[in-house]
């Protein structure tokens, strides 16, 4: 799963300046990649045994999107971002986030981009079983790791602010889940750094 | 090369959540409903079953906020009297070692969640143990009924818990009975103990209940528009707030068109 996902994001790199020369993409204004770190739940999840809440995490995250321009300062952008895979390591379960995400921008001033869009939000959880001691009352008991590969595919309502300059952009984007339930709405977060690359 | 770039970009967490049994087994419902038992007795825990009633609201609430998880709990009131639940020993479906000890007296296999307080000792090993969880109800591979019983013997310390930590304490044996075991994370629910405030679950949960119960939404539906969305709860969705978001919009560019407009130099025609 892991080496077809590396194989599928390598050759999109490397196939991203001839498709954006193509015909089919005469539009395209330019292709972007992207480097981040991504925050899952900001204030939703606790952090620590005194109730702290977590608002930031580390997990850095790639991706790579497109610049299609509609009209004057409004622009389309897809794009897809991977974060990378967290290994929590005795259990060796692996969690992978993919993020495939449609945005509408609006640049309102010539370093300024605002993004509203929505996105697929898809957590894929890898369990490769086995088994734990683990303290329970005054004494252990086994418990047991996952031993399937299972994911949670979520619909985002994504916001973004993104600074450039020259090639390079500084991005805050978040994504609301559930947000027609708010018993459920929590907010996650990738601050990024781009990278344009513009079509000759 | 795999393990270069894995190597570059992997995060690693130290600790893991677990499962209750090897088969990874979960409610067949993603909606499950959680009962107090009608004839249950609390005294020695120090409250009454309508305060043991009143736990249960905020209890499920951590398990249900959960996005990326469709598990749906429910406050269901008092449920009908199940037999021995009181006074009877908590033995698992396949424990007949357990079973056989106490025969006539094994607390009667349950549908969805019930909550009670139980004086037997031997249920609980030690006083220090506040409750004790035990799904004693399967349909094949799936988690049909599960028993929560709180420490009801003279020695219990459950009475001793603020209600902030009682509730912590419930939530945590919820957890149990939907087929999560215990983490080494200080900050998950699943932690073993109780800690000193009990706000959130953790990431540990959080992943752990979505490996149980992952939500599922067809990607066709975006933002509810081909009415894939429903509410967790199997209602329809509310009226969304798209006329807040487009007005919003609406403004925000004009704001900034407005900004622009200011901004412009300002340029002297010639005479």
């Amino acid at each position: 799963m892991l080496r077809k996902i590396m194989v599928l994001l390598i050759s999109f790199v490397f196939s991203a300046p001839a498709l954006a020369e193509s015909e089919g993409f005469s539009r395209l204004k330019n292709i972007y990649f992207n480097l981040g770190n991504h925050t899952e739940f900001y204030n939703g999840l606790q952090n620590d045994a005194s109730g702290g809440l977590r608002k930031i995490d580390f997990a850095p995250a790639i991706g790579l999107g497109f610049n299609l321009p509609i009209y004057q300062e409004f622009g389309f952008f897809p794009e897809f971002n991977w974060v990378m895979p967290q290994l929590i390591e005795e259990s060796n379960i692996i969690i992978n986030t993919f993020m495939y995400r449609f945005d509408f921008g609006y640049d309102p001033l010539s370093w300024l981009r605002l993004r509203l869009g929505t996105g697929i939000m898809h957590m894929n959880q890898h369990g490769r079983g086995g088994k734990s001691k683990q303290r329970n009352g005054n004494g252990t008991s086994t418990f047991y790791y996952p031993d399937e590969n299972r994911s949670s595919i979520n619909n985002t309502l994504d916001a973004g602010v993104e600074f450039m300059f020259e090639n390079y952009a500084v991005r805050l984007q978040t994504y609301t889940y559930s947000v027609f339930k708010e018993e459920r709405r929590q907010l996650s977060y990738t601050l990024f750094l781009t990278y344009y690359w513009e079509k000759q | 090369m795999k393990f270069i770039l894995l190597c570059l970009f992997m995060t690693t967490n130290l600790f893991a959540y677990t499962l209750n049994n090897n088969f990874g087994s979960s409610f067949k419902n993603h909606k499950v409903t959680v009962f107090v038992d009608e004839n249950t007795n609390c005294a020695q825990a120090g409250m009454t079953v309508y305060e043991l009633k009143s736990l249960i609201g905020p209890a499920i609430k951590f398990w249900n906020n959960v996005p990326t998880s469709n598990l749906v709990l429910k406050n269901g009131g008092f449920s009908t009297a199940t037999n021995n639940i009181n006074h009877g020993r908590l033995c698992a479906p396949t424990d007949d070692s357990c079973i056989n000890s106490a025969p006539g007296n094994v607390i009667a296999p349950v549908e969805d969640i019930i909550i009670a307080c139980n004086d037997l000792g031997t249920n609980y090993g030690s006083s220090s143990v506040l409750a004790v969880t035990v799904p004693n109800n399967f349909s094949g591979r799936k988690i049909a009924g599960a028993v929560i019983i709180i420490n009801e013997t003279a020695q219990t310390i459950f009475d001793d818990l603020s209600r902030s930590d009682k509730i912590g304490v419930l939530a945590h044996e919820i957890g149990h009975a939907i087929g999560l075991g215990h983490t080494e994370d200080k900050a998950a629910l699943m932690y073993f103990r109780t800690v000193d405030q009990r706000s959130k679950l953790g990431k540990d949960d959080m992943r752990g209940v979505s490996y149980l119960y992952p939500m599922q939404i067809d990607a066709g539906g975006l933002l509810g528009g081909c009415g894939t969305i429903t509410n967790a709860d199997g209602s329809p969705p509310s009226n969304p707030p798209f006329w807040q978001m487009g007005a919003a919009l609406i403004l925000m560019i004009a704001l900034f068109e407005l900004l622009k407009l200011l901004n412009r130099p300002k340029t002297c025609s010639a005479a």
